[in-house]
């Protein structure tokens, strides 16, 4: 039981990882970046290669997280912006998303190549685990509990506690109203890009070390139940994004444990199809929401 | 202080303001008044920036703005309190004002003009940890001009405050306006519908009709103007 809690919670935060990442881009400009689940994987990436060419883990951890952060902002300043000053429509933005996306998955083919790396014994938790009274933990379970619970504390100190985490807020209120301010609105979301890019990257290696491997196509169904993880939880709500990263990763583990694991990967869908019919506005939401 | 030389500003082919201009002098408190659709609030965003597509030039303290940003134009110290007051709802009344002295770098300084806004509006400080959503209107309006004195200005742009407020809430608020620039040395230039509570406190008025200056002078003298009896005070 212990076993499968800790499963359906490190699948649940790593989806809340990446999910917050959607929500917040959201939050500030009603923008649903579908080459999100890109940055988690090049994140991975950039954390196993760092790890192969002998970089201790704590500091490939770090390079995961810059690149996820360097990427998404590079995404924003080069795809969006533009498209935003021109006013184009959503449309284009989606379009733009997608070309993001496949020319991410398909730049691993010439870097670093087409087959899936494995870690093997570089993964630094390889077939670790911790004895919790009777239950025996993989280690990498426990490991992503805690990391996921350290960076939400660190998010939620720096949206809520830090001058830049205030404009974001009124940027996402109002970009007009804010530069009334003296605030630059492309400098606030362009950090918005990296926050949630940042925390996809470290999902993207959370994840390379508990699946071993790193492949090409790795964040797009990841992505895709992320993005519908922030949808369950209302859109733009950051901890809507944390709870409804929670209710697929429970979901999933539940359906895998009373033995219908074909369903694992159905469950988010129909789960989103649901929520779209009976409550668009989220499962979590109760009045109006705090965007960002 | 601040030169506003044949200003044309469009909507994509709707012309707006059809060449206006004015000056504010340092010091001074200038009324623009005019009715609905006049072009006031599209003066006041022109001027800060919001709006692009404009003729004409704009200079502050002898310097053209009209290439500037919106924010590069807030941290000269031209901050515009905008229509509907614009506080950030899902904000407290306590981080609309950190905002407001977003420019700031000195962390104190936010601080203490944060106080000196709680002496003004003393109802702000009583709800300085509420979601500014929540407030009235009147109390929404001193917080936006609040917010606006801690970026410590040289000049405030202010959008119909009086706009929905009771009476007795706007007279507060004007006596506020009247005492800002008194006391704490802020040039205003205020745009509004009412004009007769914006010629009583103001040195110089200029009239708005659709997007024209039609009439403009020393407020004392103007409100006692046949033209501006008939069609803005409805005598
Ligand atoms: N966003 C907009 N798009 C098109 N026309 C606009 C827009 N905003 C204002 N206008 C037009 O510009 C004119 C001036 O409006 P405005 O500056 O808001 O007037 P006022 O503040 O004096 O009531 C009006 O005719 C109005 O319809
Ligand atoms: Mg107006």
């Amino acid at each position: 039981m212990t076993e499968q809690l800790f499963n359906a919670l490190s699948l649940g935060f790593t989806y809340s990882l990446i999910s917050l990442g959607y929500s917040m881009v959201y939050g500030i400009i009603n923008l649903i970046n579908f080459a999100h689940g890109e940055f988690f994987m090049l994140g991975a990436y950039a954390g196993v290669i760092s790890l192969i060419i002998g970089i201790p883990w704590y500091i490939s951890f770090f390079i995961s997280i810059i690149v996820g952060a360097f990427v998404s902002t590079f995404v924003e300043v080069i795809g969006y912006r533009p498209l935003r000053e021109k006013n184009s429509g959503r449309l284009t933005a989606l379009i733009t998303a997608i070309s993001f996306s496949l020319f991410f998955q398909n730049f691993i083919f010439l870097f670093p190549g087409a087959d899936l790396i494995g870690l093997g014994n570089r993964n630094p938790m390889h077939g670790a685990v911790i004895t919790v009274g009777d239950f025996k933990i993989p280690l990498i379970k426990f490991f992503i509990f805690v990391v996921t619970i350290f960076l939400l504390i660190l998010l939620i100190l720096i949206v809520y506690r830090t001058k830049i985490g205030k404009a974001m807020r009124a940027v996402a209120f109002s970009k007009d109203i804010s530069s009334l301010m003296g605030i630059n609105p492309n400098f606030v979301i362009s950090f918005t890009f990296a926050l949630g890019g940042g925390l996809a990257g470290a999902a993207g290696f959370l994840e390379a070390l508990d699946k071993n491997q790193v492949y090409n196509f790795m964040g797009v169904i990841p992505g895709l139940k992320a993005f519908i993880a922030a949808v369950v939880g209302g859109i733009g709500s950051i901890s809507g994004a944390v709870a409804g990263g929670i209710l697929i990763g429970f979901l999933e583990t539940i359906s895998v444990v009373i033995g219908l694991s074909f369903i694992k990967d159905v469950i988010s869908f129909v789960l989103l199809i649901l929520i779209l019919i009976l409550k668009p506005s989220g499962l979590f939401l109760k009045t109006q929401r705090e965007k960002v | 202080m601040l030169v506003i030389e044949g200003l044309k500003s469009y909507y994509g082919k709707i012309m707006a303001l059809k060449g206006i201009s004015f000056n504010v002098k340092e010091g001074e408190i200038i009324s623009i008044i005019g009715s609905n659709g006049a072009g006031k609030t599209t003066t006041l965003r022109v001027i800060s920036g919001l709006l692009r597509d404009i003729e004409g030039n704009i200079s502050f303290m002898g310097k053209s703005i009209v290439k500037f940003k919106p924010y590069e134009i807030a941290k000269l110290g031209i901050i515009h309190v905008p229509e509907g007051r614009g506080v950030f709802p899902n904000l407290t009344v306590y981080e609309n004002l950190e905002i407001g002295g977003y420019t700031i770098k000195d962390k104190k300084r936010v601080k203490s003009n944060i106080e000196k806004v709680y002496e003004i509006f003393p109802r702000l400080l009583e709800r300085r940890y509420q979601k500014a959503g929540t407030l009235s209107g009147g109390e929404q309006q001193m917080l936006a001009i609040g917010r606006g004195l801690i970026a410590e200005p040289k000049i405030l742009l202010l959008d119909e405050p009086s706009l929905g407020l009771a009476p007795i809430v706007v007279k507060e608020i004007f006596k506020v306006i009247k005492k800002i620039n008194r006391e704490d040395k802020v040039t205003i230039l205020l745009v509004e519908q009412n004009a007769k509570i914006s010629m009583e406190i103001s040195e110089r008025t200029y009239v708005l009709e659709t997007g024209l200056v039609v009439k403009e002078g020393i407020s004392s003298q103007l409100i006692n103007d046949d033209f501006v009896k008939k069609a803005y005070l409805g005598l």
